[in-house]
């Protein structure tokens, strides 16, 4: 709690939470929806082609997506620390907050798991997609989806 | 203006919603992020095409996702009216709110000046074929215009805030 507060605190913390311009908090929130948009975009992109949707779009050339999502996180992780720090306080005493981490991690995982089963055989990619492949695309947005409920819900919670 | 507001506020409707605010919004407020994750994703996805982007991609076949964008757009223009017929002074005063619905009128004249004029030539071309100019700029203009709707509804709490509502 006093490491919590002491981040909180801090000249980045106090910055983000309290400078007079709309640079400081209000554009790293900007830049976390943005970062959410190409994470969960993309990835909800590949799901949804994985359960059915625009089968005529080749599935090899959707191994692009992975590429968006990493800088969309790449985004997040860098706009999500400035936002703990700034209310570490917080943040960091609301369970919410630690649901949140753990359904990304785990949608991170299976995005993983995605990209292994689903493109890691050239041969596979021509093939109709296997039913573990469906089964992970549900998973994908189902997790995706909570993410962005816990995220919400921190706000209120 | 303010007539108008305090009409609207008065309404059963935006007193059935201002009565159930406390787990409406939250849930207004999710969907509406679901919603423009989509839309970013399948229409933003469908524009790099239009760019030029993933050439090997046939245009009619990146088109197929938009069904997806739609279903975003009509979870977000849902939840956008709760938001507002809750609380119409708090969008009607607000210089981010004017900007975000000027962009979303721009985000969908594009669309309808491509669906109407530009579509069907562009539905013909193939893997490896470059998009005209014109259709570069539908895409560009698509591109931009959603991000700055996006841009514009999270500086809502902080351009003419009035409100407390939730960040």
């Amino acid at each position: 709690m006093e490491f919590l507060e002491w981040l909180q605190n801090s000249a980045f913390g106090m910055w983000v939470a309290g400078a007079p311009t709309i640079w400081a908090y209000p554009t790293i929130l900007v830049f976390h929806t943005v970062g959410l948009a190409m994470v969960v975009g993309a990835n909800a992109l590949l799901d949804l082609r994985l359960l059915g949707v625009a089968r005529a779009v080749p599935l090899a050339e959707l191994q692009r997506v992975f590429r968006p999502m990493w800088i969309g996180f790449i985004i997040n992780a860098a706009s999500g620390v400035a936002l703990f720090v700034a209310a570490a306080a917080d943040t960091g005493v609301k369970p919410i907050f630690y649901v949140k981490l753990g359904v990304i991690l785990l949608a991170l995982v299976t995005a993983g798991l995605i990209r292994r089963v689903v493109f890691g055989d050239r041969a596979a990619l021509d093939a109709p997609v296997r039913r573990q492949a469906k089964l992970f695309a549900a998973i994908s947005l189902i997790l995706w989806a909570a993410a962005i409920t816990a995220g919400r819900l921190m706000a209120y919670m | 203006m303010d007539s108008f507001v305090t009409w609207l506020h008065a309404t059963p409707l935006s007193l059935l919603f201002q009565r159930h605010a406390h787990w409406l919004w939250p849930l207004c407020e999710t969907l509406h992020f679901m919603g423009l994750a989509l839309i970013i994703g399948m229409a933003g996805f469908f524009d790099l095409r239009l760019l030029g982007v993933m050439k090997r991609i046939p245009i009619r076949a990146s088109k197929a996702f938009m069904p997806w964008a739609m279903v975003g757009f009509a979870l977000n223009l849902t939840t956008g009216m709760v938001f507002f017929i809750s609380e119409p002074g708090q969008y009607v005063g607000n210089r981010a709110w004017w900007a975000k619905v000027c962009l979303l009128l721009v985000a969908v004249l594009n669309v309808i000046v491509f669906e109407t004029t530009l579509s069907p030539k562009v539905l013909t071309l193939g893997p490896d074929d470059d998009t005209p100019t014109s259709v570069k700029i539908v895409g560009a203009v698509s591109l931009i215009s959603w991000i700055g709707v996006l841009y514009c509804g999270r500086m809502l709490p902080f351009i003419d805030a009035s409100v407390e509502g939730g960040l």
